[in-house]
């Protein structure tokens, strides 16, 4: 049997320094308060919007309480719309695993899109209705403005990032596609 | 394998963490070389395990799974990863000033060493990293082609390949 001195020089060095495995719990639970997190803040919207449009029977709650509702239901409806295949690897190879991500990063880039653009119209639609009743738009109103505008500040970093994801993804698609390629040929060549 | 059947899903995930944990780390720092970030890759490999035990069926060996599910999450973050940005107090001792005298230091040229190796890993392509790393834990051809999930000559040609451009990081190094 060959020694090969060179591959145990390297196996005993990786294996020198090893650091502990962190706690599963923090991870599950910070993933858990997130996805909650980010669930019950649009329901509070709907909830509190509703409510109001209900107590006060004020025509613009009531319009606001839609809007959140509509908002809320077009959004989700996309994004599960442009994931369509791209829940589960089609195999558990390194290929399809790329690929998924890749079709991740598309699900993701498109959503970031389709939710900034969706809420640039909202902010002109609620800007025009707060100019058309600027006499009686209260300060709630000028704070759910600005709000709005907060917000989309935030999606347009996230769309910038979404969108420096999907070039990072596409390029690791690829190289991987290039090696799988390469190597099978090489193997058929052998 | 028997005593593994008995196990309730805590035990045998508890066991899984005892027994591949160090493996998995390992895996983790081929992928990430900032420490808080690399915790957190690791947190997202267990996590991916736990999730995935109740549907192993055994069609392959436990640790062949393990390290599949390890690599493709591995991969996966790689993909999402933003470019690179280390923050200041993270980067790795490599990269600290080295004090060139003989002192009779050798567990700090050891490190050096391991450190050396692991650059050079982390900064190989990602098809031949893979092959690296799972080389230096000792996978079988048969095994590296199960978790890779391409053909056993497949395998030996990245391998080849892999090895001579770990050299050639290495001498670049050094």
């Amino acid at each position: 049997m060959t020694i090969d001195t060179e591959l145990d020089v390297w196996r005993r060095e990786w294996r020198e320094e090893t650091e502990p495995f962190p706690a599963l719990k923090k991870k599950i639970r910070r993933q858990n308060l997130r996805i909650a997190g980010a669930i019950a803040a649009i329901a509070a919207c709907l909830i509190v919007s509703t409510i109001e449009a209900l107590r006060t029977g004020n025509a613009f709650v009531a319009g606001l309480a839609t809007g959140v509702g509509f908002a809320g239901i077009v959004q989700g409806a996309y994004s599960w719309w442009v994931r369509r295949g791209a829940w589960r690897p089609a195999a558990q190879t390194t290929l399809a695993y790329a690929e998924l991500a890749y079709k991740r990063a598309i699900a993701t880039a498109r959503t970031t899109r389709f939710s900034f653009r969706f809420l640039v119209i909202a902010v002109a639609l609620y800007a025009g209705v707060a100019v058309w009743h600027w006499k009686t738009f209260s300060g709630v109103y000028g704070l759910i403005l600005v709000a709005m505008i907060a917000e989309l500040f935030l999606l347009d970093y996230n769309r910038r990032r979404a969108e420096r994801g999907l070039e990072e993804s596409k390029a690791v698609f690829e190289q991987t596609k290039q090696f799988a390629d390469a190597g099978a040929e090489s193997a058929e060549e052998r | 394998m028997s005593e593994h059947i008995r196990e309730t899903p805590d035990e045998r995930f508890n066991r899984i963490l005892r027994e591949y944990g160090p493996a998995l780390s390992r895996l983790a720092s081929g992928y990430e070389r900032v420490p808080s970030l690399r915790e957190e890759l690791m947190q997202e490999i267990a996590l991916a395990i736990w999730q995935a035990l109740p549907h192993f069926r055994g069609e392959c060996s436990e640790r062949t799974f393990i390290y599949r599910i390890g690599h493709n999450r591995g991969l996966t973050y790689a993909v999402r990863r933003r470019p690179a940005h280390e923050p200041l107090d993270e980067l790795p001792q490599r990269l600290e000033p080295v004090d060139r005298k003989p002192h009779p230091e050798d567990a700090i040229a050891k490190t050096q060493e391991r450190n050396r190796l692991r650059s050079a890993i982390q900064g190989l392509p990602l098809a031949y990293r893979q092959v690296v790393m799972l080389m230096l834990e000792e996978l079988s051809h048969a095994e590296i082609a199960e978790v890779l999930g391409i053909s056993e000559s497949n395998v030996a040609v990245r391998m080849n390949r892999a090895r001579k451009a770990l050299k050639e990081a290495l001498e670049g190094a050094s």
